[in-house]
């Protein structure tokens, strides 16, 4: 059932990976790391629109920093692709489409959670 | 092992745990550098895991921490990083961790470096362990043989200094073959427990019946008829598979000690028990008893109850160490009781019965 992976917002080797893992930790590892996803994400993009709106560029570069992170974890790729173009130019002060980027940011994140609740509730994986 | 992780992101933290524990690892995660610092002070670990970019304490920072602590055991240090920052793994390595992980976290790649981390502490392991044994060698070496050969030379010295009459030059020449028999006995003991405890010394069981083994250390036994060795062996034990001449070595060393600390007419004896898929073998004495403080200790190198009635009693200080490494060897287990000081006491040790198998080999 390949098809039902939408790889153009995971990562189908970050999803294999956490297959991977899923046998050995048992179940609920993917669960909680989604359900640690939900929770954080949200909170990480708040930081990043406050960050813009303050032109703090270094706690920008940091919020952004750690969403890619969760991102990569769950290999949320589009999601951390966005993060990791905020990072950068925060980090070199390159405002160009920084507050595009910034405004993708929960239309990117609402559809890594759809598609990681679709994997989280897969038997086979 | 045990392990730290530092990691900022919980959803890291967390894959990272799970997948530490799932590999077997006892595993302790702190949120930041410095909350990892803290517990690093307090607590000891094989392996630190450390994330490169965080708040409060990064991880070339953290890193250098560990790396200024002198005199503590080395602690293996992995530096995490993403794919795009390579360039921190080599500054972290500069600034003194072991490896690095590249994130997002892979289990093959965390066990094969776990792997590597296990595989260079066994050889730190055996070089502070080598250290502390040439420690020791030195320390026995500055103190226990200097002792008698400080003797030694001092009776003889007195003899070629001053005359004597004959009774007096035969008392000092006694003290003095005394001495040197004693310094030969205690390097001959040091050698064969640096033999057994480095496992140079093979163990070449056979099968022998425990009343032929015990007879073998009875014959060889030179003791005197006002400490009389008594026997109690059932005839139908059945037989150990062991290394004979170990065994009696350890039977010797077990009578020997209880002849020393027995007081005239005191009565010692050698009894023999099937227990359960194990032959025990006691040796039990009237003689000067052993405090409870001294029974842990009674096997460590070196270890004297310290008391006056024994201070003219003499020995290397080796026999029950060599005797317990010889037990140990044969899967046995070696202890001693005592009721109290006074009261004589009984070392006691198992030897395991010789299985079908190692008679049919034979």
């Amino acid at each position: 059932m390949r098809e039902n992976v939408p790889f153009e917002v995971l990562d189908s080797i970050a999803v294999m990976r956490l297959a991977k893992m899923r046998s050995l930790a048992g179940r609920d590892l993917l669960i909680d790391l989604v359900a640690l996803f939900a929770r954080d994400v949200p909170t990480q993009i708040d930081a990043c629109q406050d960050a813009l709106a303050r032109g703090d560029f270094e706690a920008l570069r940091r919020a952004a920093h750690a969403a890619k992170g969760n991102a990569g974890v769950l290999g949320a790729v589009e999601f951390g692709a966005i993060c990791a173009r905020i990072e950068g130019r925060a980090e070199s002060g390159d405002v160009s489409e920084l507050s595009a980027f910034v405004q993708a940011l929960p239309a990117a994140f609402h559809r890594a959670k759809a598609a990681l609740d679709l994997i989280g509730v897969r038997e086979d994986m | 092992m045990r392990i730290l992780i530092a990691e900022d992101n919980s959803l890291e933290r967390l894959l990272l745990q799970s997948a530490v524990e799932s590999l077997g690892h006892e595993c302790v995660v702190a949120k930041d550098g410095a909350e990892a610092w803290a517990i690093f002070e307090t607590e000891e670990f094989d392996v630190v895991v450390s994330d490169w970019l965080m708040p409060e304490m990064e991880g070339l920072e953290l890193c250098r921490h560990i790396r200024a602590q002198v005199d503590v055991p080395y602690t293996y240090v992995i530096i995490l990083t993403g794919l795009a920052e390579k360039q921190y793994a080599i500054t972290g390595m500069q600034a003194g961790a072991d490896d690095y992980l590249v994130k997002p976290l892979d289990i093959d790649d965390l066990a094969a470096r776990l792997g590597a981390a296990e595989r260079m502490l066994a050889v730190q392991h055996r070089l502070v362990t080598a250290d502390l044994a040439k420690d020791e060698i030195l320390s026995v070496v500055s103190h226990e043989l200097r002792t008698p050969l400080a003797s030694l030379i001092g009776f003889a010295e007195l003899l070629l200094l001053r005359d004597f009459d004959r009774a007096e030059q035969k008392e000092f020449l006694s003290i003095m073959v005394d001495e040197g028999r004693r310094l030969a006995a205690l390097i001959n003991d040091y050698l064969d427990i640096q033999r057994m405890e480095g496992g140079h010394q093979k163990i070449v069981p056979a099968p022998i019946g425990v009343d032929a083994l015990l007879r073998r250390a009875t014959n060889a036994w030179i003791g005197d008829s006002n400490r009389p060795l008594v026997v109690h062996v059932p005839k139908d034990l059945p037989e150990v598979a062991v290394d004979v001449d170990r065994i009696v070595q350890v039977l010797l060393n077990l009578i020997s000690n209880a002849h020393k600390f027995s007081p005239e007419g005191g009565k010692i004896t050698l009894a023999a028990r099937a227990v359960e898929d194990e032959i025990e073998i006691s040796v039990s004495d009237q003689g000067l008893g052993l405090p409870p403080e001294a029974l842990p200790r009674l096997f460590e190198r070196f270890y004297r109850v310290d008391t006056a009635e024994r201070q003219q009693i003499k020995g290397t200080g080796l026999g029950l160490a060599i005797s317990k490494s010889i037990v140990g060897a044969h899967q046995g287990r070696l202890w001693a009781e005592s009721p109290g000081p006074g009261q004589g006491a009984t070392l006691t040790f198992t030897l395991p019965i010789a299985g079908y198998d190692i008679r049919a080999c034979l």
